[in-house]
């Protein structure tokens, strides 16, 4: 046996390849504010980088971002789609369009000053006022709820939950023995009653025991009855009712998902069969894919890719299949920019911001209302803040109390 | 070149190799990438100020990685507990063993502290002699042969009873 040294040398040597890409690093440092800003890496807990946002712009200018729709490699972005509206879109304080939204949604909170990726509460409040009407903490010894996601009737929830702090960066000043990520994560339901403003938690039955560490993101079924599970190089759909797994492995490199996800990892169409994943390659494109659940197989090769994009800066960290199957709906530098699924030719683009993030974050059955995050807060050193609203045709409605605050939030 | 050129050419050439440095100092690729992030943008920040840097872009940009870990470490030290008490192991010998050998020699790493895995980090993996990982951590070189010793130690204490490093005791 040699000696220490070399022993350190292989070791070191060895998880070199485990590093992160550069494609990872470049999507990092768009989260930094500038066009096209991304979403904070750890929302609300950023340094403040105030000459960041040169930063950003120069970087994505660098990287001469660009997107290949089937193929067809363009310059620079996704180009103009059919339907173009440059600038913000114009805003309306009219409740109407909050109206087209489910009634209430779930984010996770945090009082710790710490760099997490969750909360340490699942609160569920109105979209019309914005009010928090319940508040619901992980039973114990689970502490952290880590993700969220909803069903599409407006008032069942499911959420994760660990029993330790998932510290994501450096910063933290947690107690070592809280930086176990290995621990299992358990999934709960989560039911709301309006008539009383409570909320219930029953824990699912998910057979498989899944560390914390592995789970990067969830999204139930519209009807609530299955749950889609992104193991990096994986996707389980469990059936709630039975605990039945079905899965598909990815066997080629890179992962299954988004980069630091905020909202939902994936989206479903309204009857529950497709699945919308991105699929990211070590140094190279990002590419939304669309999985039939109904199809025999064991394989995410046989899902279809719709969209591929050569640099993951050119689109949002959400991409949103509509109910309707026909569009897929993410920001990019042009705004919110609407994708045929079935061509993958960009359709339409609104509501283009400058300076900040975008990020859409639930659509309607066609795309026609949309949820999103737009840098129209208050400014600050960091640039602007965002605020949740509603997107109906080109017409930005503000929620009530709607300062984008969590990563982890759900319609 | 001006000095949103300059920045975009450090990305390009230098990305890679830094994260594989953070990578080896955080052993998290979330951190890594936190890490590096940060240390271009102060780097950035600096290059405004004083224009742009010497010739050898990679090692600036690897100072400033080193400064930033060592910085967020120092921060989070009131809280984090760091111990050389390693776990136990049994006695080893079969290709399965040295395989968790090394992985809990990867595992003994990380819970050194910030200095001495950076010093580690930069003797051998980045093989840096010991007068430019002094001037990188700011010490001088017998603190460096310090640091790498006081590491090696704590790594030995989990390796020789699988037999690795047991060439050092003879």
């Amino acid at each position: 046996m040699s000696g220490i040294e070399d022993v350190v040398r292989q070791v070191m040597a060895s998880h070199d390849q485990e590093a992160p890409g550069a494609p990872d690093l470049f999507r990092a440092l768009q989260a930094a504010p500038g066009p096209p800003r991304r979403r904070p890496k750890w929302p609300g807990l950023l340094v403040p980088l105030a000459a960041a946002a040169a930063t950003a712009a120069v970087v994505a200018a660098s990287l001469g971002i660009s997107a290949t729709f089937r193929g067809h490699a363009r310059p620079a972005g996704p180009g103009p789609a059919a339907q173009s509206h440059p600038g913000p879109a114009a805003q309306s304080h009219s409740p109407a369009p909050l109206r087209r939204v489910p009634r209430f949604f779930a984010a996770l909170t945090r009082t710790a000053a710490v760099q997490v990726m969750g909360g340490e509460a699942a609160v569920v409040r109105s979209t019309l006022t914005g009010r928090v009407l319940a508040t619901v903490a992980p039973p114990r010894p689970y502490q952290i709820f880590t993700w969220v996601s909803a069903a599409a009737d407006d008032r069942t929830f499911v959420l994760a939950a660990q029993q330790y702090w998932p510290i994501g960066s450096g910063r933290a000043g947690l107690p070592a023995q809280n930086r176990d990520n290995t621990t299992p994560t358990v999934f709960y339901k989560l039911a709301f009653d309006p008539a009383t403003n409570t909320a219930k938690l029953a824990r699912l039955a998910v057979p498989e025991t899944i560390p914390s560490a592995q789970l990067a993101g969830m999204t139930v079924s519209p009807d609530g009855t299955r749950l889609a599970l992104d193991l990096r190089r994986s996707i389980q759909v469990v059936t709630l009712a039975t605990g039945a797994i079905r899965s598909w492995a990815w066997h080629g490199g890179g992962w299954i998902g988004n980069f630091k996800p905020i909202g939902q990892i994936f989206s479903w169409t309204a009857d529950g069969t497709t699945l919308q994943f991105q699929q990211w390659e070590p140094g190279g494109p990002a590419h939304i894919r669309l999985l039939d659940t109904t199809a025999p197989g064991t394989s995410l090769a046989s899902s279809e890719i719709v969209l591929t994009f050569p640099n993951g800066g050119a689109f949002g960290l959400n991409t949103l299949l509509t109910p309707d199957g026909t569009k897929i709906i993410t920001a990019t530098p042009q705004g919110i920019t609407e994708f045929s699924a079935r061509t993958g030719n960009p359709i339409s683009s609104q509501d283009q911001f400058r300076d900040g993030w975008q990020e859409v974050l639930w659509a309607g059955p066609a795309g026609t209302a949309l949820v999103v995050s737009d840098p129209r807060g208050k400014t600050t050193p960091d640039g602007p803040s965002n605020v949740l609203g509603v997107l109906t045709g080109n017409t930005f409605t503000p929620i009530p109390h709607g300062a984008d605050e969590s990563s982890k939030i759900a319609w | 070149m001006d000095l949103d050129d300059a920045l975009a050419e450090l990305v390009a050439h230098s990305g890679d190799r830094l994260l594989r440095v953070a990578y080896q100092l955080t052993h998290d690729r979330a951190a890594a990438q936190d890490l590096v992030q940060d240390a271009l943008l102060q780097v950035y920040r600096s290059m405004r100020r004083r224009g742009l840097p010497p010739e050898d872009w990679y090692a600036y940009l690897r100072r400033a990685v080193i400064n930033e870990y060592l910085r967020a470490r120092r921060l989070r030290s009131s809280g984090e507990v760091v111990t050389d008490r390693v776990p136990e192991r049994q006695v080893a010998g079969s290709p399965e063993d040295q395989i968790a050998d090394r992985a809990q020699l990867w595992v003994a790493l990380g819970a050194l502290s910030a200095r001495q895995r950076a010093a580690l980090v930069l003797r051998y993996y980045e093989d840096l002699p010991d007068h430019q990982i002094a001037a990188l951590l700011g010490c001088r070189e017998a603190s460096v042969r310090s640091l790498a010793s006081r590491g090696l130690a704590v790594l030995r204490q989990l390796a020789v009873p699988a037999g690795i490093g047991e060439d050092d005791r003879r």
